[in-house]
C-alpha cells in the first residue's frame, strides 16, 4: 500500500505498549517510517508536564540520544515501563513526532499523577482521625492513585467494621490544591452510625445439640447478655465466618463427621441490633472402625499406637485424629509425625487416612513415608551484631554432623532466648533441607536487645544527700576491657555479666562488684563467678544531723561460686557452690542481735552454699510459657560448738557470735502451663528452714525468714532472706526476730498485654498461702494465711521489672484478729 | 544556631533546602541530614534531587554510619545511572559496607554485601584506579569469613564435639577451597576424628580409627612438609597400634 511522500511526513504514529497495528507499513523509503526499523534517536520531547522537569522524565526513561532504537521496540517498552514504576505518572504515551531520514525524535506526553497534601477525616474525633490517617499510611507526598483511594475507603469501612459498626458509610473526595502544583486534599468522612448488637442467636436442624451448646461453639461472636463483660456481643464478620467453621469442629469433635452449616441468615431489629440464624445438618454419629498403620518400619505398631492412643470403637474424631498423626502445634505435642521428626526422619511423612466408612464406623489407616534420617550439615546463626559467634554456638543442641531433631531446635530456642541477650519471642529457626545428600542446613536468625541497666541517682533522706551509681552489664566482654576499638559504647559481646554499685551519703557508704563467667575457659559450661562487698556506716544523731565517726560498723563481704551443668538425672540439671564470707566489725555500734544489743567485737559469717537445680521453663526469660524451675539447696556454717568445748551459756555475745554457725535447706519449685495460647497458669511452691548444730547455742540470730508483702529484700545487716506473700505487711508474718520455717504456696494466672522486646507487659491474677513459724515444733503446713489479687507486671529491659499488686489477705496477722484485707504492693527488679 | 532551629522547624523548603546545603558545606552533616530528611519528600523528581541524594550519602559517610550510607550511595548508584558521580559513588556505597563489617564473629550481612558490592564495582568500572584497592579490600573480607567459619569449627573442637567439629572443618573445606586455614582446617579436622575414634565405644572404634587414618592420608598427601606432621605421626602411631588390637581381639573370638 503505497502513501505518499508529503503525507507521511505528517503521520505521528502512536506507538504503545500492546498496541502495534495502528502503524501503517510503509515502503522502503528515506523520511519514512518503517515499522520495526533501527533509527537513530534525534531527541526527546516531554509534554504534559506541570510538576517535572523534562530533563527528569527524559532521564527516567533512561534513552540517550543518538542511540539506536528500534519503532517500536523492546527499548521503548522498557522505557515506557520504567516512567510507570517510577509511580509518578497515570498515563504515559509515545509518538513518533519527526522522520528525518534515519533519525527518529519522539514526544513522551504524560499525565503526572497528583500529589497528596492535606488530609482530612471528619466524623470522628481529632486525635482519632489523627491515628486512622497514620495507620492507613496516607502520608505527605504520596502519589494519589485510584487504588489509593479505593483501598483507604476500604480500610476505613473495615477498620470500623471490625469494631461492630456495621453500618459505617465511608466517602473519600479528593480536591485539587491550588496552593501547589498538582496536588490534592483529601477529604474523608466517616458515619460510623450506630453499633450493632447481637440480639438472639437461633440453630436450626440440630438435633444432638442444644442451642445453648452450639452458642457456645460460637467462640467470638456471642449474643447480647447482661454481665458480659470480657467478649463483646458486637457482630464481626470475619470472626462470624470462623464460628461458623467452629461449630463444624464442635460437632466433629463428638463423632458427627459429615456436620456442616447449611445456611446462615442475619435479621435487622429496629433497636440498632440483629438476630442470626443458622442452619446446620448434623450427620450422623461416627465411630472408629479398624486402625492400621502402614510403612512403618523404624517404629512397631505397639509404638505407634501407643502414641496414637485411638482405639477400634471410641467415637470418631477428626481433630483429635489430626492431633494426634501430624501434631496439634504446640512444642510439648506427643504425636507420630513429631516422634518422626525428633528422630531424625526429617523427610518423614504421616498421613491420616479415611478408607472406609462402613455404616457407622470408620476405617482408618496412618501411612507413614519414613523416608532415610536426616543429619545436620550446617548450622549459622544471623543477626548477633553484639554477641559474639562463640557465646551463641555453645548454647545451639543442633550441631553439624548429628541427626535431625525437631526438639532439639526447640530447646535451642529457648536456651537462646534464657540468656537474656537476644528478643526471645523472635529467635526463628530457618530449616533448609537437601534432599539429595539427605542433610538439613539450619539457620537460627536472633535480634540482639540491650541487657544493660544503668541507675543514677540523688536523693535527700534522712537530712543528707544519698547518691547511688549503679551499673550492671549482663553481656560483657573483659578481654576487651583494654580495647579502645571493642568500646561501642562499652565492650560487649562476650556474655559475661558484672555489676558495680555505689552509695554514698553523709554517714554510710556501701560499694559492691560483682562478675560471672558463665564458661570457664570456654571449654565446658562451667559458670565462676565472684562478688565483693563493703559498707561503712557512723552513728547518726537525727536530732543534732551530727556524724560520729568514733561509732561505726563496717561489713566486709565477699564469695566466690562454681557452677555447672549436669547429664543427669537429666541435662536440665545444675548444679552450684559457692562459699561466701562477712565479716562485721563493731565498734560502739550497738547492734541489734536477736533482743540483745552488741556494741564491739566482730562476728563471722563463713558459709557453704550448694544448690542442686532443675529449668527447662521457656521459652521467654520474662514470660515462661512451658517448663518448670526447681531447686533444692543447702547453705551450712561450719560447727564450731561442737568441736571448741566452750560453754555458751557464759559467754559474751560477742564471743557467743564471734563465728555465726547455722544450716539452711530450701526447697522452690515453679511449674507453667499454657491454658490457651496466651493464658498461662503459674504453679509455686516454696519451703524453707533454719537449723541449729547446738542446742544450747539455739537457732542463728541471723539469716532468717521474714515472710509477707512485696519480697523485695531492703538494706539488712542481718542476712535475712524476705519472702513475699501479697495481701500482708512487709515481713509481718514472721515473729520480730524473724522465721526460722516458712512454706508457701502460690497459683498465678498470668496474660500477656504485650511481649515486645522494648518492654514485656502482663496481668496476673493470683491465690497464695503461706506462713513462718518460730522453730520446726511449731510447724504445720496447713496453718496458712491466704490472700487473692491482681496485678500486673511491666518488664522494659533498660529498668528491668515493675510492677504492682493489690491483694487482699483474708487472714489476720500473727495477734490480730482482724483480717489483714486489702493491700497495695509495688515491685521493683525482682520477679515472683 | 537559633536561625538552623528557626529554618529546620518553620523554614520554607528552599530556605530549607539552602540552609542544608550550607550546613553540609560546613561539615556539619548531622543537621545536613535532619534538614535533607525535611525536604526530601518535596524534591522527589526535581532536579535538585540528584544533588541531595548524594549529599545525604556523602553525610552519613562523613558520620561514620557506614550502614547508612552504603544504602544511600547504593540508591544514589540505582537512580541515577547517568551522574557524572556514579563511579565515586559505586565504590563508596561499597567501600561503606567494608568499612561497616564488624569483626569475623559477629553477623556478617554487610561483609557479604561488601564482597558483593566491591565485585560489581570491579565488573562495571574495571579500568577505575580504585581497582585494586577493591581487590584487596574483597581479599581481607573474605578471609574474614572463613576466619569465621574456621573459628566456629574449631570451638566444636575445643569443646569435645568432635563429630560436629569433623562435619563443620569439612564445610569450611568445600565452602572455600583455596582458604588459607586449610592445612590447620586439615590439621584440626585430623585431631578431631583422633579423638573421636580413640576415645569410641567398640562397637564404631574400628570404622573410627579407619576414617581418622584416611583423613590424616588426605592432610599429609597436601601437606607433606607441614609442621604438624610430627605431631601427627605419633598419633597415627597409636591409632595404627589401636586398630592392630582391636584387630587381633576380633579375630580371636
Amino acid at each position: 500500500q503505497e502513501i505518499k511522500e508529503n503525507e507521511l511526513k505528517e503521520i505521528q504514529a502512536k506507538v504503545d505498549t500492546i498496541v502495534k497495528d495502528s502503524i501503517q507499513p510503509t515502503t522502503p523509503k528515506t523520511s519514512a517510517f518503517i515499522k520495526e526499523n533501527s533509527y537513530e534517536l534525534g531527541g526527546i520531547s516531554v509534554k504534559g508536564l506541570q510538576k517535572f522537569e523534562e530533563q527528569t522524565v527524559k532521564v527516567f526513561t533512561g534513552l540517550k540520544v543518538g542511540q539506536e532504537i528500534k519503532l517500536p521496540g523492546d527499548k521503548l517498552t522498557s522505557a515506557i515501563k520504567k516512567l510507570y514504576e517510577t509511580k509518578q505518572f497515570s498515563n504515559v504515551e509515545v509518538y513518533i513526532s519527526k522522520i528525518d531520514g534515519n533519525v527518529a525524535y519522539l514526544e513522551f506526553e504524560i499525565e503526572e499523577l497528583p500529589q497528596l497534601n492535606n488530609v482530612t477525616i471528619t466524623g470522628v474525633k481529632k486525635n482519632k482521625a489523627k491515628d486512622l490517617q497514620s495507620d492507613a499510611e496516607l502520608k505527605k507526598g504520596a502519589m494519589v492513585t485510584d487504588n489509593l483511594i479505593v483501598t483507604t475507603k476500604n480500610y476505613f469501612k473495615k477498620k470500623y467494621q471490625e469494631k461492630g459498626f456495621l453500618k459505617t458509610k465511608v466517602t473519600l473526595n479528593t480536591r485539587p490544591d491550588s496552593s501547589q502544583v498538582n496536588t490534592v486534599n483529601m477529604l474523608v468522612n466517616i458515619d460510623k452510625g450506630e453499633k450493632i448488637k447481637i440480639k438472639n442467636i437461633t440453630f436450626e436442624g440440630n438435633d444432638a445439640f442444644n442451642q445453648k451448646k452450639l452458642r457456645k461453639a460460637l467462640k467470638n461472636t456471642k449474643k447480647k447478655m447482661i454481665g458480659r463483660f470480657w467478649k463483646g456481643s458486637k457482630y464481626i464478620d470475619a470472626n462470624f465466618k470462623e464460628d461458623l467453621e467452629n461449630i463444624v469442629t464442635t460437632y466433629s469433635e463428638k463423632g458427627f463427621r459429615d456436620a456442616r452449616v447449611l445456611d446462615h441468615s442475619m435479621t435487622w431489629n429496629d433497636d440498632n441490633t440483629l438476630n442470626l440464624n443458622i442452619k446446620v445438618e448434623e450427620g450422623k454419629k461416627y465411630l472408629f472402625g479398624n486402625i492400621q498403620f502402614l510403612g512403618n518400619s523404624k517404629y512397631t505398631d505397639d509404638h505407634l499406637q501407643k502414641i496414637l492412643r485411638i482405639e477400634k470403637g471410641d467415637t470418631y474424631n477428626g481433630k483429635v485424629l489430626k492431633e494426634r498423626v501430624t501434631g496439634d502445634g504446640t512444642p510439648n505435642s506427643e504425636d507420630i509425625s513429631t516422634l518422626y521428626q525428633n528422630n531424625g526422619y526429617l523427610f518423614s511423612r504421616v498421613l491420616p487416612v479415611e478408607t472406609r466408612v462402613n455404616n457407622d464406623s470408620i476405617d482408618v489407616e496412618i501411612r507413614i513415608y519414613e523416608d532415610e534420617p536426616t543429619k545436620i550439615k550446617k548450622v549459622t546463626v544471623n543477626g548477633n551484631d553484639r554477641t559474639n559467634d562463640h557465646v551463641v554456638y555453645r548454647e545451639i543442641r543442633t550441631k553439624p554432623g548429628y541427626l535431625y531433631s525437631k526438639s532439639d531446635i526447640i530447646r535451642t530456642i529457648r536456651e537462646i532466648g534464657q540468656l537474656g541477650f537476644f528478643d526471645a519471642e523472635s529467635i526463628t529457626p530457618d530449616i533448609n533441607p537437601n534432599y539429595q545428600d539427605k542433610t538439613v542446613d539450619i539457620d537460627y536468625t536472633v535480634a540482639e536487645k540491650g541487657g544493660s541497666q544503668i541507675e543514677l541517682q540523688g536523693g535527700y533522706g534522712g537530712g543528707s544527700f544519698i547518691g547511688t551509681l549503679g551499673l550492671s552489664f549482663n553481656n560483657f566482654s573483659v578481654r576487651n576491657l583494654f580495647n579502645k576499638k571493642a568500646y561501642k559504647p562499652l565492650p560487649t559481646g562476650d556474655g559475661q555479666s558484672l555489676s558495680l554499685r555505689l552509695q554514698k551519703s553523709r554517714y554510710y557508704t556501701t560499694s559492691s562488684f560483682s562478675f560471672t563467667e558463665p564458661w570457664l575457659g570456654g571449654k565446658k559450661p562451667k559458670s565462676l563467678s565472684f562478688s565483693i562487698y563493703n559498707s561503712k556506716q557512723f552513728r547518726y544523731n537525727y536530732l543534732t544531723n551530727k556524724v560520729d565517726k568514733d561509732q561505726r560498723l563496717n561489713i566486709i563481704g565477699a564469695s566466690i561460686g562454681l557452677g555447672q551443668r549436669l547429664k543427669w538425672p537429666d541435662n536440665y540439671f545444675t548444679l552450684s557452690q559457692s562459699i561466701s564470707y562477712q565479716l562485721y566489725d563493731l565498734k560502739e555500734y550497738g547492734m541489734a542481735i536477736g533482743n540483745l544489743t552488741l556494741s564491739n567485737g566482730n562476728l563471722n559469717n563463713l558459709a557453704y552454699n550448694l544448690t542442686f537445680a532443675r529449668s527447662s521453663a521457656g521459652a521467654n526469660p520474662v514470660f515462661p510459657t512451658y517448663g518448670s524451675d526447681f531447686s533444692i539447696g543447702a547453705k551450712l556454717t561450719f560447727p564450731y560448738s561442737l568441736v571448741n568445748d566452750k560453754d555458751y551459756s557464759s559467754l559474751e555475745l560477742s564471743e557467743k557470735y564471734k563465728w555465726l554457725e547455722y544450716y539452711k535447706v530450701s526447697f522452690k519449685g515453679k511449674w507453667y502451663t499454657a491454658l490457651t495460647k496466651d493464658l498461662v497458669v503459674m504453679t509455686n511452691t516454696e519451703f524453707g528452714i533454719l537449723g541449729n548444730y547446738n542446742k544450747e547455742l539455739g537457732d542463728s540470730p541471723f539469716e532468717r525468714y521474714f515472710v509477707g508483702g512485696d519480697g523485695m529484700a531492703s538494706y539488712q545487716l542481718d542476712g535475712r532472706e524476705t519472702i513475699a506473700l501479697r495481701g500482708y505487711e512487709n515481713g509481718r508474718l514472721s515473729s520480730i526476730d524473724g522465721g526460722t520455717v516458712y512454706n508457701k504456696f502460690q497459683l498465678e494466672l498470668r496474660y500477656p498485654i504485650t511481649l515486645k522486646p522494648s518492654a514485656s507487659i502482663y496481668a496476673l491474677g493470683f491465690l497464695e498461702a503461706g506462713n513462718s513459724y518460730d522453730g520446726f515444733k511449731n510447724f504445720n503446713p496447713f496453718q496458712l494465711k491466704r490472700s487473692a489479687g491482681l496485678g500486673l507486671r511491666i518488664f522494659m529491659p533498660a529498668f528491668g521489672l515493675l510492677g504492682i499488686d493489690f491483694a487482699h489477705g483474708f487472714d489476720p496477722l500473727p495477734g490480730g484478729t482482724e483480717k489483714s484485707g486489702w493491700q497495695t504492693h509495688f515491685i521493683i527488679g525482682q520477679q515472683f | 544556631c537559633g536561625e538552623y532551629q528557626k529554618v529546620l522547624n518553620k523554614g520554607t523548603v528552599q530556605e530549607q533546602y539552602q540552609m542544608a546545603t550550607k550546613v553540609y558545606e560546613e561539615q556539619k552533616y548531622n543537621k545536613a541530614i535532619q534538614l535533607f530528611e525535611k525536604i526530601t519528600p518535596s524534591y522527589r523528581g526535581k532536579p535538585q534531587m540528584e544533588r541531595i541524594q548524594y549529599m545525604v550519602a556523602q553525610s552519613h559517610y562523613n558520620t561514620k554510619l557506614y550502614s547508612l550510607a552504603a544504602y544511600y550511595f547504593d540508591k544514589f548508584v540505582k537512580n541515577y545511572p547517568k551522574s557524572s558521580k556514579v563511579e565515586e559513588a559505586a565504590y563508596l556505597s561499597a567501600h561503606s559496607y567494608y568499612l561497616a563489617s564488624p569483626v569475623y564473629s559477629l553477623d556478617q550481612k554487610d561483609t557479604q554485601e561488601a564482597i558483593t558490592a566491591l565485585q560489581n564495582f570491579i565488573f562495571k568500572y574495571p579500568e577505575s584506579d580504585k581497582v585494586i584497592e577493591a581487590n584487596k579490600n574483597i581479599k581481607e573480607l573474605t578471609f574474614k569469613l572463613e576466619k569465621k567459619s574456621f573459628e566456629i569449627a574449631k570451638q566444636y573442637y575445643h569443646t569435645t564435639d568432635y563429630i560436629a567439629a569433623i562435619v563443620a572443618f569439612d564445610n569450611l573445606l568445600s565452602d572455600y577451597l583455596g582458604t588459607s586455614f586449610r592445612e590447620e582446617a586439615m590439621y584440626y579436622k585430623f585431631k578431631s576424628a583422633y579423638e573421636l575414634g580413640i576415645n569410641s565405644f567398640i562397637a564404631k572404634k574400628e570404622d573410627r580409627i579407619k576414617d581418622a587414618l584416611k583423613s590424616h592420608e588426605r592432610f599429609k598427601r597436601n601437606y607433606p612438609k607441614s609442621d604438624y606432621l610430627n605431631e601427627t605421626e605419633k598419633l597415627v602411631n597409636n591409632l595404627t597400634e589401636e586398630l592392630n588390637s582391636l584387630l587381633a581381639l576380633k579375630t580371636e573370638n
